[in-house]
């Protein structure tokens, strides 16, 4: 009696986590990410879906915009920070206006919404990782982000792994990098 | 046979289960997905998780400055303003506590009407039509000043006869009347240790309650500095030894209510032994004084005479005496006349001016008396009054009961409350606006004479609501469309503030940036005593004590008036006497316990002027038999559900107010009956130890000699020096040190040889990579001196506040599962005289944390190395890499290090101050202090953009930040011109339990100095 019914529910629940899990594998291969540029993404790469398709390619390759033209705080902070939708319409509001993306940028901007992008180089909240003193040091963006500027879409190139870090630093110690847990745990 | 499941199917089904459900929400992308919300339009000079500092203050901050840490538009720490005269950057626990009250569980969000939710319009409509058909309104606020007091007077002006009542739960106008019965002065000076050797306080608490304890406790522990051999001499007269008394060099234990004779006969002697009275002066001293004796006082005190004359005599050798007041709990109708003898008493010895400084006074506007607010209750119950508009000011639950202030608002034709957090007064309210925080909000607050703060808002409101201010210039133009007001009270304040000041647009934002104007006097002029007072204003003073145990309030450092009672610090930090966390308690001594039959924890129901009040019973081994005590704050009804605990001291008072209209307060009999239940009561002392909560580490023996080489008594924790074996006598051993100065000395420590396990490590090289040793350029290291260091507590809230340490609540501190990472130890030390009785107890404060050992005993049994020794001599903790075995901490020599027992909640927004540089902790990790990892780290940063080290004194530590005795010193170790590193090599030096385990700490301790016969 006990058994059968140890068994039963063990198959109970594990065909209703079966059907979970085949249900949502099965959403995310029949419907691909819509972005054109999907197939630019290498395997197991993670490339979130943003709310808006911006490219990267676009604005630091063909148009050769200096990443901290943008991403103005990477010199200063921790956190190299998302422009804020003020700086988009700096341009924006002369340039591709009547493109559907850059006029619902504009309405946000009017709206004064933010418009909430994805992290692609999320790190976990215990890890305490500072752009500052990396750009300080001479680190180009490209050495941990990739080539961001051939990125249709942006992915995460780097694994951004704990063993990724510290082999980097590892073969920094002459530039004075540190393998410390505390330097980035705190 | 069962057809239940038993355990072991339940877990092997639930994992399979768990194992699922991981699956599956790695599987969904989404699920993990952060986002970011950029700024639509940038802040000017913000960046992102790169704080900034504005200047501001409170009403309810006692007249300090403020520097409110912001982080990513949150406010999320608050320090003292360096450039504060009084406070100088340091604060108080309680000063510290305001920003949860910012993101607590009571913030008002919306509109009520009768406690149910309106919308914006409905409200204002509403109370424009009441405004519109008021014929007597009258409003209610706390205390207000500069263009804030002028704009409420502007705003009752404009609508039915309107009258303005300030009232502050403990503004003093018998101090006031003493002014002016003494020197015809109607303000309260500034009372100032500054250079004072003798220091005689008939009972005021200065170093936690009474006055300005920020620059009390700085200029009393800066007094304390041994130099050339001599430091303050602090006597204490009071029945209870509070945390005030715990530091003083001799207590006088007087029977409560004694305090006024004591005083006066003080005067008689000082006045009769040569003083610095003019002739004049004398005579009118000694006609006041001429039917009080030393005699008579020592009698009501209960103690000899020789005590009472061997403080005068104390008084009159001093070189530059202050003589304080007792607190007004135990003073009765002659506060006014106890006052006035203190003042006299000061002007005798020479403090008028250099100690009680009338130049720097607070006026009598700042000091509204009790007798306002209760005019207006009669008012109220006569229905004279048809709208009250209420803003911070909580009569309900600070009134004395017999006042019956609820049945008053009941009574008021109609009650507006402008209110940013919920609480008694604005729950009887009809309408209710919800207004922005004081730390939301423009304003001003005055403090001492020429000192002006503004108040500005540091970050934007965190819910839709306005500040009080800016309704009322709505209401008022919506009234009146010709009122000469601008839109916005800012602009209001900005106007007012440059007219009086003088100057623009630049000098309104130094003056921002500042907090304020500064220009108070540091001394004043010595004033003659006047002729206002006369023999009669003396007659039918008598003594105010009781038979058998007084009961007496005491003021709450933590809680103080009951503002305080909405934050979840103020309940954790432990009482600075009792230990007692979260609850209200009735604290007795042993004696009255055994007497009564009642055990600790037992709960008592006392009744006293018609009211009953039950908690359960504290006993305390620094209470003398004569006094019960209770504490101010707690007892509410209005808060959240957490924060309505324990009893409310203010329902004890009889409600009758004195000749200038302050509620009086006296000893009175306790009728203690037993209920018959008891109660675990959460102290935070050391585990381990029961309910008796003394720590007994020394024994003080009157024939044993002091003997600094003593083995033993080097192994103690804390440790003291007398004053004389400080003194070079040429033979590099200090002092003689010997006879009669009370040095304690342990017993128990078996005979231990000292051998050190671990090698010197500086020398080696770091595990990896390149050419490199330990403690180069840097070792941290801290120093703290227990001569200055007072018990207050403020190092513990500053704790809280920086590194994210969640409140556990009462139920996780009675089992030991508190999170401070430091904590103020209390050590009792026991003088027994040849019967083996007890004497005089002695009282130390030891603050401790982490020591950060050089051969931590944790590190060597962490299995999985999340606990290591840095480079820097940290110990650091690693808390991702934790796993919860706990060894560390069974292994810590110094209890320092704490468990998560759970993933600790931050209940409603009190996750808004948490500070983005350092994880929040979950559930099975062990943590502790790490000497804030993160400020050091953002010293080095700062340091390394200029390309050079970290120089001595840019390295601040939140508890160092915070001490208002600057008892804290830190830095590196490495760099032998740092503060820390000559600290460490003074004399006074030790560090914690070396001598007996070589744990090498990283922290140093400065003994306390003692002085003759008396205790450290």
């Amino acid at each position: 009696m006990l058994k059968n019914k140890k068994f039963v529910i063990s198959i109970t629940v594990l065909a209703a986590f079966s059907m979970a899990g085949f249900f949502v594998f099965g959403q995310s291969t029949e419907n691909p990410a819509p972005q054109k540029a999907a197939a630019d993404i290498p395997l197991g790469k993670y490339a979130p879906e943003q709310p808006i398709p911006y490219s990267h390619r676009l604005h630091a390759g063909e148009l050769n915009i200096d990443c901290k033209f943008c991403h103005t705080y990477a010199r200063r902070s921790r956190s190299a920070g998302i422009p804020a939708l003020e700086q988009c319409m700096a341009c924006h509001t002369t340039i591709a206006v009547a493109k559907p993306n850059i006029q619902e940028l504009a309405k946000a901007y009017e709206d004064k919404k933010p418009i909430e992008w994805v992290k692609v180089h999320d790190l976990p909240d215990f890890v305490f990782f500072n752009h500052k003193r990396h750009v300080q040091a001479g680190f180009e963006c490209q050495e941990c982000h990739g080539k961001v500027e051939d990125m249709e879409v942006l992915y995460r190139e780097a694994p951004l792994t704990m063993g990724w870090c510290v082999n980097c630093h590892r073969d920094n110690l002459d530039k004075g990098a540190s393998v410390d847990c505390l330097v980035c745990h705190k | 046979m069962s057809n239940k499941i038993n355990r072991r199917d339940f877990l092997a089904v639930m994992g399979l289960a768990g194992a699922g459900a991981a699956t599956m929400s790695c599987s969904d992308p989404k699920s993990f997905e952060e986002k970011w919300h950029p700024w639509v339009e940038p802040v000017n000079n913000e960046l992102p998780y790169v704080p900034r500092y504005f200047a501001t203050t409170t009403p309810e901050s006692d007249g300090v400055g403020l520097h409110v840490k912001v982080i990513n538009g949150r406010a999320s720490k608050i320090e003292g303003n360096p450039e504060h005269p009084i406070n100088r950057g340091r604060l108080t626990a309680r000063q510290q506590s305001v920003i949860q009250e910012l993101y607590g569980l009571e913030r008002v969000r919306r509109p009520l009407h009768n406690g149910k939710e309106i919308t914006w319009k409905q409200a204002r409509e509403l109370m424009t039509e009441k405004l519109a058909s008021t014929q007597s309104m009258a409003a209610l606020t706390g205390p207000l000043s500069g263009a804030v007091h002028e704009f409420w007077t502007e705003f009752v002006g404009r609508f039915g006869n309107g009258t303005l009542v300030q009232y502050d739960t403990f503004s003093d106008s018998d101090m006031i009347a003493a002014g002016e019965k003494a020197f015809g002065r109607s303000e309260i000076p500034y009372f100032s240790l500054k250079g004072c050797d003798t220091v005689v306080s008939l009972g005021a608490q200065f170093l936690e309650t009474w006055g300005d304890v920020v620059s009390n406790s700085r200029d009393y522990a800066a007094a304390r500095e041994v130099d050339h051999g001599k430091r303050i001499h602090h006597y204490q007269v009071e029945a209870r030894m509070s945390g005030t008394g715990a530091s003083a060099d001799e207590v006088l234990y007087a029977k409560p209510g004694s305090e006024t004779l004591i005083a006066l006969a003080l005067l008689k002697e000082v006045s009769a032994h040569g003083s610095k009275l003019s002739a004049a002066e004398k005579g009118v001293v000694d006609g006041l004084t001429g039917n009080f004796s030393v005699e008579d006082a020592a009698t009501a005190a209960g103690v000899s005479a020789e005590k009472i004359k061997h403080l005068a005599e104390a008084l009159h050798n001093a070189e530059s005496a202050l003589v304080l007041p007792a607190e007004r709990w135990v003073l009765g109708r002659f506060a006014a006349q106890h006052y006035t003898a203190v003042l006299l008493l000061n002007k005798a010895l020479g403090a008028i001016g250099k100690h009680v400084n009338y130049s720097a006074s607070k006026s009598i506007t700042q000091v509204p008396a009790h007798k306002n607010v209760v005019d207006l209750m009669e008012s109220m119950k006569a229905g004279n009054i048809d709208l009250l508009v209420v803003k911070d000011a909580n009569p309900v639950y600070s009134l004395p009961s017999k006042l019956n202030a609820g049945e008053a608002f009941d009574k008021a034709g109609f009650v507006v409350a402008f209110a940013d957090t919920m609480n008694e007064t604005v729950a009887k309210a009809d309408l209710v606006f919800p207004a922005t925080h004081a730390l939301e909000s423009w304003g001003e607050v005055h403090g001492h004479k020429g000192i002006e703060m503004l108040q500005q808002p540091v970050m934007r409101p965190r819910w839709e609501v306005f500040q009080a201010e800016d309704q009322l210039i709505g209401f008022i133009k919506g009234a009146d469309e010709s009122a000469a007001l601008p839109d916005q009270f800012r602009d209001y304040l900005k106007q007012s503030w440059t007219s009086r000041h003088g100057g623009g647009d630049k000098e309104w934002r130094e003056a921002l940036k500042l907090g304020g104007v500064y220009n108070m006097a540091e001394t004043g002029e010595n004033l003659p005593v006047s002729g206002n007072v006369s023999a009669s204003f003396f007659s039918g003073i008598e003594s105010l004590t009781v038979n058998d145990a007084a009961l007496v309030i005491v003021t709450s450092a933590r809680y103080g008036d009951g503002r305080a009672a909405n934050r979840g610090w103020m309940h954790e930090l432990p009482d600075q006497m009792t230990g007692v966390t979260w609850d209200s308690w009735v604290e007795m001594s042993y004696d009255y316990a055994e007497k009564n039959n009642i055990s600790y924890g037992d709960i008592v129901s006392l009744q006293v002027n018609g009211v009953t009040v039950e908690a359960p019973a504290v006993l305390s081994e620094t209470q003398s038999g004569d006094i019960i005590s209770v504490q101010t704050g707690l007892g509410h009804t209005g808060l959240s559900e957490a924060n309505n605990r324990g009893f409310n001291a203010f329902d004890l008072l009889s409600g009758e107010l004195s000749d200038a209209g302050t509620f009086v307060a006296q000893p009175v009999q306790a009728k203690i009956t037993k209920a018959g239940r008891s109660q675990k009561v959460a102290t935070i002392h050391l585990p381990g130890l029961g309910d008796k909560l003394n720590t007994p580490q020394t024994v003080v023996g009157e024939k044993r000699q002091l003997d600094r080489t003593d083995p033993h008594f080097e192994r103690n924790i804390w440790q003291a020096v007398a004053i004389d074996a400080l003194v070079d006598h040429g033979d590099g051993h200090g002092g003689h040190g010997g006879g009669h100065h009370g040095q304690p000395v342990a017993e128990g420590f078996p005979e231990h040889v000292e051998t050190d396990f671990y090698p010197d490590r500086s020398k080696d090289p770091v595990v990896v990579g390149r050419d490199e040793t330990f403690y180069t350029p840097y070792k941290w290291e801290m120093a703290i001196d227990l001569n200055k260091c007072t018990g207050c507590g403020s190092c513990v809230t500053a704790c809280y506040a920086e590194n994210n340490l969640p409140v556990v609540g009462r139920d996780q501190v009675v089992k030991g599962r508190e999170m401070a990472w430091i904590r103020v130890n209390r050590y009792l030390g026991y003088a027994k005289d040849e019967a083996g009785k007890t004497e005089k107890i002695y009282v130390a404060f030891l603050p401790m944390m982490c020591q950060q050992c050089a051969n931590a005993p944790c590190e060597s049994v962490c299995p999985s190395l999340a606990t290591y020794h840095s480079k820097e001599g940290l110990n650091a903790m690693v808390y991702n890499r934790c796993v919860g075995t706990r060894y560390c901490a069974n292994n810590c020599s110094y209890k320092v290090r704490r468990f998560n027992w759970f993933t600790w909640e931050w209940p409603g927004d009190t996750n808004w101050a948490l500070n983005p540089a350092v994880s929040a902790r979950q559930k099975g990790v062990m943590e502790k202090c790490t000497f804030c990892a993160q400020r050091l780290r953002d010293a080095k940063d700062y340091a390394k953009d200029q390309g050079r080290l970290v120089e001595d004194g840019e390295a601040v530590v939140a508890c160092q930040q915070a001490c208002p005795s600057e008892a804290i010193s830190f830095g590196n170790f490495s760099d032998h011109n740092s503060k820390v590193y000559k600290l460490a090599h003074d004399k006074r030096a030790y560090r914690a339990l070396d001598a007996h385990i070589v744990t090498k700490p990283g922290v140093s301790y400065l003994k306390r100095v003692t002085l003759g016969h008396g205790h450290a």
